[in-house]
């Protein structure tokens, strides 16, 4: 969770919005989100939990809300971040305490 | 929003501070990492590893250190790349989602403050495997996939980037499912 903090606050959040971001997500109401971003993270979070729970009504349901390509792209998010987080936790790699990512926001599109 | 320009930043972070995001996951797609496929890439799509590379020094005789040719080798054609990605197409219209939010008792949403005291017991945990010197702004991730294993690392940095390119997603939607995975597994890191 930490890294991801991090990333947020450099992806245009300020503090303040990481946090309200963040505790929308904890709350897991997530009506306020829109319906291909909840689509998402319930994806994300059955995967996480239990991939081999994930049956191709998931897929479908995700493709729906997203479009093929992009339901695809969180997909494949999805797997990475849970291959990520199972490094971090197998090594028990301890957080850092400074922002690892901060000062480089995002390029501005050409 | 511009994923890719975030995640090439990250890489010019991490490649200046010693750190790299890196990893294993290649290792599905390379099951021997040090010697692969010798034929050059040629597509000018992904970046070559030499570009995000870091120059974090790996133990003198403990692993072996493979130049960029070697560890851009390893990825299988299909990943090196011919093509260009598909564009996003508009979604058709699935089934409704018949929940708004989550269901799930593990999930405990009103432990707010468990989750942030969490992450920080977390920075004082101790790691299971011997961490490079580093400095306090270094991701110790990257660091030690860089340091334990240099090629997968190039090969996963590369991999990554070129997804970011491709898909250029929303970071912070993108940095929210990854939120949403690490607190699935309790992951404070």
């Amino acid at each position: 969770m930490g890294h991801t903090e991090m990333v947020l606050a450099v992806a245009g959040l300020n503090s303040a919005g990481v946090d309200a971001r963040v505790r929308r997500l904890a709350g897991g109401d997530w009506s306020s989100f829109r319906p291909d971003g909840r689509t998402a993270f319930r994806f994300a979070h059955k995967q996480a939990k239990n991939p081999a729970a994930v049956e191709a009504r998931d897929v479908r349901a995700l493709a729906g809300r997203c479009g093929p390509e992009r339901a695809l792209d969180v997909d494949w998010w999805s797997c990475r971040c849970h291959y990520m987080t199972c490094v971090a936790d197998a090594f028990q790699l301890p957080l850092e305490g400074t922002n690892v990512f901060d000062g480089f926001a995002p390029a501005a599109k050409p | 929003m511009p994923a890719a320009g975030l995640v090439r930043r990250q890489y010019s972070a991490a490649r200046r501070s010693g750190g790299l995001l890196a990893g294993v996951l290649l290792v599905c797609w390379c099951p021997a990492p040090t010697r692969c496929d010798r034929s050059p890439a040629t597509d000018g799509h992904v970046r070559r590893p030499a570009e995000i590379v870091s120059a974090t020094p790996v133990p003198a005789g403990v692993f072996p250190v493979l130049d960029e040719a070697e560890a851009w080798a390893c990825l299988p054609a299909r990943v090196r790349g011919t093509g260009t990605a598909p564009p996003r197409s508009s979604p058709a219209g699935g089934p409704a989602v018949d929940e708004d939010g989550l269901r799930d008792p593990d999930w405990r949403p009103a432990d707010w403050a468990g989750v942030k005291s969490g992450m920080e017991a977390q920075k004082a945990r101790r790691s299971r495997i011997a961490l490079p010197a580093d400095d306090p702004a270094t991701n110790r991730w990257g660091l030690v996939g860089r340091t334990y294993q240099p090629a997968l690392a190039s090969a996963w940095a590369a991999c990554t980037q070129a997804f970011a390119e491709e898909a250029d997603q929303d970071p912070v939607f993108e940095q929210s499912v990854f939120w949403i995975v690490t607190r699935t597994k309790q992951c404070f890191y």
